[in-house]
């Protein structure tokens, strides 16, 4: 073997592990397909108004009990109902708001769309204002700390828009849900509050 | 130029008939591969490789009454059955309506949500079947009706296996689609069946599901369901429906009475 064959060998060996190593230094350091997808979150608190692509949102407040009273039935719990009131505002077309969900520290998720929860947001045109309702039923046990993400689309949150309001559940809130034997919920309406 | 003499010709070394049998199928591909498959099939011999096969039946589980099991995120703690017509009798917030030409079967249960996201329909769903008992209408809301000519049309019947339910909480009678992490409830597995003849035992088959993408469209739910358990449970009339079979029978016991009196008046 010539030295011309040998020192070219040694390139192409030095090369291909050269590659390799870039390969995994790329890997490695490239945000992997959930981190792409991750919707675009902004934090909020109760009264604030939220950013969410098609409109603002507001959440107004938050209440709870232990049965609730709706336009389409009356249902009892041996947990918690948890009516959150807010506002949605489109900004550019005539949309409504269908995402709401109540997260716990823990990871647990309460949809408002799943079960018997309720999510009652109507479509306005842009500037007009909504107002909605969610009624979640959740376990007292779990909620203290929790927030509620709201966001346009219920079935696709990749890249999109997400407020994250914190719900100021403490302790005493529980409590004091837990004495509130019933709560209700009106429906959508359209319209500032 | 010389010639090639008889003598210095090399003969051809003459071979048995299996060797030249065995010459002649080595030489062509395809005999090889049918006497190599027909080796790997003889090496399989010892080991049972031609025993035959046995179609075995699943292996359930023998599930007990207050018991909790786990079905994916999903805990289940079968407590009783029981039938009734009008499970809702009396009731002014009324969700279920008495079965036209049957009776509903209720398996009353526990069942809590243990994972971080909602226990979906496709689990709650499928989860449990009845077994041996017949006359099972469609699902909870299928029965027999009447027509405006006052003709009962039959509602649809359909096997033990094929039979659905409803789960209702107990606590307001309104069904449940899914449940909730960390939620529990008390419900009932409601069934509907056509007449009130039911066995004094009643066996249930419980499912076991795969949570899996789909190969069409590459969502995830559970999927293939697996009989996996079977419980039995004693079977009888609700204490509500077995008032209303003694009230029955006291009514007919009183008229039978009467017309027994008539009869001696009559003939006395």
């Amino acid at each position: 073997m010539s030295r011309r064959t040998r020192t070219t060998r040694a390139i192409t060996a030095v090369t291909a592990l050269a590659v390799f190593g870039l390969g995994q230094l790329l890997t490695a350091h490239l945000p992997d397909e959930m981190t792409s997808l991750r919707p675009f979150q902004t934090k909020g608190r109760i009264g604030e108004s939220v950013d969410v692509r098609t409109g603002t949102v507001r959440v107004q407040t938050v209440n709870g009990g232990t049965s609730l009273s709706s336009p389409i039935a009356g249902m009892r719990t041996s947990h918690l109902w948890v009516v959150i009131a807010y506002t949605f505002t489109p900004s550019r077309a005539t949309t409504g708001l269908s995402s709401l969900e109540i997260a716990a520290p823990n990871g647990m998720r309460w949809s408002g769309t799943e079960s018997r929860n309720q999510n009652s947001c109507t479509t306005s045109v842009p500037g007009l204002p909504i107002q909605c309702q969610a009624a979640i039923e959740v376990p007292a046990e779990y909620i203290v700390g929790a927030h509620a993400e709201l966001a346009p689309n219920a079935f696709q949150r990749q890249y999109d828009a997400v407020a994250v309001i914190d719900l100021a559940i403490t302790p005493d809130v529980v409590a004091k849900w837990k004495a509130t034997p019933e709560i209700s919920t009106q429906g959508s309406t359209l319209g500032a509050s | 130029m010389a010639g090639v003499s008889g003598a210095d010709v090399p003969l051809e070394p003459r071979g048995s008939r299996w060797s030249r049998l065995v010459s002649l199928f080595l030489g062509h591909p395809l005999p090889t591969i049918l006497v190599a498959v027909l080796c790997v099939i003889a090496a399989t011999i010892p080991f049972g490789g031609l025993a035959r096969a046995e179609n075995k039946a699943p292996k359930l589980e023998k599930l007990q009454a207050g018991v909790e099991y786990a079905y994916g995120p999903l805990r289940i703690t079968f407590i009783e059955a029981a039938w009734d017509k009008d499970p809702q009798d009396g009731q002014t917030e009324r969700q279920i309506y008495p079965s036209v030409g049957g009776a509903y079967l209720m398996i009353h249960a526990k069942i809590r949500g243990a994972g971080k996201s909602d226990v979906p329909f496709s689990l709650l769903d499928d989860v449990l079947r009845v077994h041996d008992v017949g006359s099972m209408f469609a699902d909870t809301f299928t029965d027999d009706k009447l027509n405006d000519s006052g003709d009962v049309i039959p509602g649809e019947t359909v096997s033990d296996e094929d039979a659905e339910y409803t789960v209702i909480n107990i606590a307001d009678a309104i069904t449940l689609q899914s449940i909730g992490p960390g939620m529990t409830y008390d419900v009932v597995f409601l069934f509907n069946h056509r007449g009130t003849e039911f066995p004094d035992v009643l066996t249930l088959h419980t499912y076991n599901m795969t949570y899996r993408a789909s190969s069409i469209d590459g969502s995830f739910d559970w999927r293939d369901p697996e009989l996996s358990g079977q419980l039995t449970l004693p079977l009888k009339p609700s204490t509500a429906q077995q008032e209303r079979l003694d009230r029955a029978a006291q009514r007919a016991a009183r008229k039978a009475a009467r017309e027994q009196r008539k009869h001696s008046r009559v003939h006395g």
